[in-house]
């Protein structure tokens, strides 16, 4: 369980990160705390913000992700926001993600990568951490995994069939597949006890080696994406056998 | 001469107010529509409902329209052929192009151009064009309704309230001028003449045909900076975005599929287009 910082060290530590974003996109979150913080008032419980603006390893093409925490979802609320995520995500690829402040500790089962992602790494820039009393358990953690990483594979022969005649577009899905399973990666990776930085070079990295599997073809920026694509399928199946297999007695978080 | 200098500056200054009363008149007849010149906070927070305004981000059925107001119709052309063939009913192989039956138009637009592009005798920049001039219309309605396109008739009549004030300013300064020397009325005239000129120019300016239409699409290119990258590269290939995209910056700005296309909208010799089921 990672512990909740004083309300002193958050707001050091939201300065802190959003220092290290480039200006223009430091300024469009500002601007969207602001009017989000118009829009909702008092409903608006906390914004976390997580991935790689925290994690490292931002690029001026990576998007920053958020989440919105409030407590009442009210369609005509939620409607106020339309506008300023919108411009967000036009402006400076602004994700952002709205939860209910009552489903975050009951949704630890179904959500547990996303949960394990956003603790290891992310910074409370308004409100109090809505995340520092969660309790993720193993057997869920394990199933989730798999789930993903079946997903994946699934999604990556219907890419390999629709892309035919399109490079660019086997390109930019292997692209995002790749960045859909670095978390579930990362979560299998804890499952065997092994913490590593959870950034996707480093997590194809362990679990290439791991898996005895070749990631090359996954991290060469140059390569074609025809391989890249195989690739990316030899260590999906790898790490499925391997989630498949676990032994999930364990129960600890 | 401080007479003559007098009645000049008076001159100056009713012509001024000439072009002030024009941007007044405007701005009542335009309507309340842009008057939020910043992506301030308080217009991000505008509920969504409302017409297409500084501060708010377009929905699908505005696309055409800013694509109108940047580009005239060739933009309308274009930006229905991107919205196609990210939407995915129209497909291009090589220089030819086929259309997919089972895929249904999301907008009224699409279904303008699908509709067109299904007609065996056209090619594909002819149904473009022709859906782009049976859009326009609507498109320009639209527009005025809400205060972005100024018709003809409110422009000429902005703009004889403008260089009309400076005009008859002028014309009352030189009544005024009870006495005047042969040299100071060749001073007066010219300086008159410079008067009405700036005046003309100044209401020209501030009465253009989509003046606060240029603030709205001034705006879009600020906030779309991402957008049109992870556009351009192939990241972002939801229809609605793309076609704003292809909006703002044209076939350019939708490099993925613009690169791929030799449409020539002036020759009609785009590729043959033939139906699928």
């Amino acid at each position: 369980m990672i512990p909740s910082p004083s309300p002193t060290s958050r707001a050091k530590n939201a300065q802190t990160v959003l220092a290290l974003l480039p200006a223009a996109v430091r300024h469009r979150v500002e601007e969207l705390l602001a009017a989000v913080n118009q829009a909702l008032g008092r409903h608006l419980v906390s914004v976390v913000v997580y991935g790689s603006a925290v994690r490292g390893g931002f690029t001026h093409r990576s998007d920053v992700d958020l989440i919105l925490v409030i407590d009442d979802d009210d369609a005509l609320l939620l409607r106020r926001l339309a506008d300023p995520l919108a411009i967000g995500r036009a402006a400076a690829r602004i994700d952002c993600l709205i939860l209910k402040d009552s489903e975050i500790p009951r949704a630890a089962d179904v959500f547990p990568i996303l949960y394990d992602d956003v603790r290891a790494c992310h910074t409370v820039l308004f409100g109090g951490d809505p995340f520092a009393e969660l309790v993720v358990h193993t057997e869920h953690r394990r199933l989730r995994v798999e789930q993903e990483l079946r997903d994946a594979r699934i999604r990556l022969r219907r890419l390999v069939v629709d892309t035919a005649v399109d490079d660019v577009g086997l390109s930019v899905g292997v692209d995002h597949l790749l960045k859909q399973i670095r978390a579930p990666l990362a979560s299998l990776l804890r499952l065997h006890d092994i913490v590593t930085p959870d950034d996707l070079i480093t997590v194809l990295d362990v679990i290439g080696k791991r898996l005895q599997v070749d990631t090359i073809p996954l991290t060469q920026k140059a390569a074609s994406s025809l391989p890249a694509a195989i690739a990316l399928g030899t260590v999906l199946d790898a790490a499925i056998d391997d989630v498949d297999e676990l032994d999930t007695s364990r129960t600890v978080t | 001469m401080s007479y003559a200098l007098g009645c000049l500056g008076l001159a100056a200054l009713l012509g001024g107010l000439g072009v002030l009363a024009a941007m007044v008149v405007g701005y009542v007849l335009d309507g309340p529509v842009l008057r939020s010149s910043s992506a301030s906070t308080s217009a991000m927070a505008l509920a969504p409902s409302q017409p297409l305004i500084v501060g708010r981000m377009p929905g699908p059925d505005d696309v055409l329209l800013l694509a109108l107001l940047r580009g005239g119709v060739r933009a309308v052309a274009e930006t229905l052929l991107v919205g196609a063939l990210s939407a995915g009913w129209l497909r291009h192989q090589g220089t030819s192009y086929s259309i997919l039956h089972d895929v249904e138009a999301r907008d009224r637009g699409q279904a303008v151009f699908q509709r067109h592009a299904a007609d065996p005798l056209l090619s594909l920049g002819q149904a473009m064009h022709r859906s782009a001039l049976e859009l326009e219309p609507g498109l320009l309605l639209r527009a005025e309704g809400g205060g972005l396109w100024r018709p003809t008739d409110r422009r000429l009549l902005l703009r004889a309230i403008g260089t009309g004030g400076a005009l008859t300013a002028v014309l009352l300064s030189l009544a005024w001028m009870r006495v005047m020397t042969t040299e100071a009325l060749a001073a007066f005239a010219l300086v008159a003449f410079v008067v009405v000129a700036v005046s003309h120019e100044l209401t020209k300016a501030l009465t253009a045909r989509h003046r606060q239409a240029h603030a709205m699409l001034t705006w879009l290119d600020e906030v779309c900076g991402s957008l049109r990258d992870d556009v351009q590269n192939g990241r972002e290939r939801d229809p609605h975005r793309v076609s704003l995209v292809a909006a703002l910056d044209g076939l350019e700005g939708t490099h993925w599929v613009g690169t791929a296309l030799n449409v020539r909208l002036e020759s009609h010799d785009a590729g043959s287009l033939r139906a699928q089921n």
